[in-house]
């Protein structure tokens, strides 16, 4: 069986996410997939495999958010490893919406054969700590 | 790689080039290889976040408010560690070395989208962990 093209497989990913594709988003991800969000929230790091993926990051991320949609408007590169640009958009627990200005943010996703291997995210994370977590950035000191 | 493709690495090297020698103190030349009509987005909710459009909004408004705030030092700047590419769209991953005005370390990580035309950058977008930015830049913290 030949590989799918990684573009499509990235489009289809997205759609998973986004409940447009029939299959679940994990059957897309290598069961060795390295996901890695960048900053230092409680949603960053680096997340080895899917019990990681799915125990830690996942199950974190589904606590702060209701809704989620992902919206694709960039893919670039010509082999495996592509980057793109995304508009990350939805509802927090709590009832705030998120990025309903739809500012873009980075991924880079490596593929092989079927699978997606790693993800490499770089989200919006002064927006993660204050509409999703209910933070807010304080001065150190008054002058 | 195509001649479109070269010739955007070429000006996404030389700005990468210029802006090291902003941080480091040297030169404040990076913004020339700015279209005048360019897009220039930094993600985040920090003061300096959003999308500055024309090459005066940048000067005006971006580096008027941020290049104050930013220490400048041999040894600070950034370091690409992976190219994706496609055309006249080039992304770079970067890590960077820095520091806020009180010496305090600053070392970011990046995802930097580059559209390229006419030996020209039309369109950058710098996402970062803009809540790095809010503690050592901004000194903030979480409450």
């Amino acid at each position: 069986m030949s590989d799918i093209d990684p573009k499509s497989l990235i489009r289809a990913f997205i759609d998973s996410l986004n409940r447009s594709h029939p299959q679940d988003p994990y059957e897309f991800l290598a069961t060795d997939v390295v996901i890695t969000i960048n900053g230092t929230t409680p949603l960053s790091g680096r997340f080895e495999g899917l019990p990681l993926v799915q125990k830690i990051l996942v199950d974190t991320a589904v606590g702060v958010i209701k809704h989620l949609h992902v919206k694709i408007h960039r893919l670039i590169g010509k082999g495996t490893t592509v980057a793109a640009l995304l508009e990350v958009k939805g509802t927090a627990q709590n009832g705030s919406p998120f990025n309903d200005h739809g500012d873009l943010c980075g991924c880079v996703f490596d593929v092989q054969g079927k699978c997606i291997t790693a993800i490499r995210a770089f989200p919006d994370t002064s927006m993660i700590d204050m509409t999703l977590f209910g933070w807010k950035f304080v001065p150190n000191r008054t002058t | 790689m195509s001649s479109i493709e070269e010739q955007t690495r070429t000006v996404v090297d030389c700005f990468l080039a210029d802006l090291l020698a902003t941080q480091e103190g040297r030169a404040d030349g990076y913004l020339s290889h700015l279209d005048e009509t360019a897009t220039f987005t930094v993600t985040g909710q920090t003061p300096f976040s959003g999308t500055y459009n024309g090459l005066q909004d940048v000067r005006e408004k971006f580096r008027a408010r941020a290049a104050p705030m930013m220490g400048r030092r041999i040894g600070y700047g950034l370091i690409p560690i992976d190219y994706i590419g496609e055309g006249e769209e080039l992304v770079v991953l970067a890590r960077g070395r820095g520091g806020s005005l009180d010496g305090s370390p600053y070392n970011n990580t990046y995802f930097l989208y580059f559209r390229v035309r006419d030996g020209k950058i039309v369109h950058y977008i710098e996402d970062f962990d803009s809540s790095l930015a809010w503690r050592v830049i901004l000194q903030c913290h979480l409450g």
